[in-house]
């Protein structure tokens, strides 16, 4: 289970290869912080959501850009913290993808915000200082 | 990712181990795409070695199943690892995976 751990703080600013260290930062401090596979597994793939959109569709193509991610363990949860300097956009304003519907009609667009709501236990969005701020969080016990 | 494919007869399988993101469902896809040229008429995924996948990789899949379906034919998801099976239920995706008699 989760022990105390000093937060890490991870950079994307448009560099080859940052993605990847992103990952093996991520997984690093999941492994330091004996974070459960589970849960690891879920958040490494809100995270990997979260940032997809962001660097998709945050920024007008090859503009500059600085992305930071904060991983922090405390309180029985992995934090995860996201702060962009991209457009000004709360993703939580879009809806939900039917995924009861049958594989013929289910959408294909969407399914990345709904695994990060329905993958992490709390999300929540504000703007703060021209940036985009997004947390998510999960409990390390089931 | 790794990705090895094998042709038996109308059976091809499409063997996808370690980590399914966009760059791993694009090949994904790819592989999928090359087995139908080539007259698969049934498709298995084994997800049994993916440590991860998101939805790049299950938009590939379904876009893969709908293709099979418009040809007569099927793919299924078989043995998903733990990651893979959490993110097929998250995302009611369940109807693809081939369920063991």
């Amino acid at each position: 289970m989760g022990t105390t751990l000093p937060p890490v703080q991870l950079r994307l600013r448009g560099q080859p290869g940052e993605r990847a260290e992103v990952v093996q930062g991520f997984e690093a401090f999941c492994r330091e912080g004996n974070v459960p596979r589970v849960v690891a597994n879920a958040a490494d793939v809100a995270l990997e959501e979260h940032l997809t959109n962001v660097l998709g569709y945050g920024y007008e193509p090859g503009a500059a850009h600085e992305v930071v991610v904060e991983l922090r363990i405390d309180g029985g949860c992995l934090h995860m913290e996201v702060r962009d300097d991209g457009k000004s956009f709360n993703p939580l304003t879009l809806p939900d993808p039917d995924i009861s519907l049958p594989l013929e009609e289910k959408p294909i667009g969407g399914l990345g915000l709904h695994l990060i709501r329905h993958l992490m236990d709390e999300v929540s969005y504000a703007r703060v200082d021209e940036r985009n701020v997004f947390r998510m969080k999960k409990r390390l016990a089931a | 990712m790794n990705l090895q494919r094998l042709a038996r007869g109308d059976l091809h399988e499409v063997v996808a181990s370690g980590r399914i993101d966009g760059e791993g469902a694009n090949q994904l896809e790819g592989a999928l795409g090359e087995a139908m040229t080539e007259g698969a008429k049934q498709i298995h995924v084994i997800l049994s070695g993916a440590t991860f996948i998101s939805s790049p990789g299950l938009r590939a899949l379904l876009q893969g199943w709908r293709n099979m379906q418009t040809r007569g034919g099927s793919l299924y998801v078989v043995d998903p690892s733990l990651e893979a099976s959490m993110l097929l239920n998250t995302s009611g995706f369940q109807g693809m995976v081939l369920q063991k008699a």
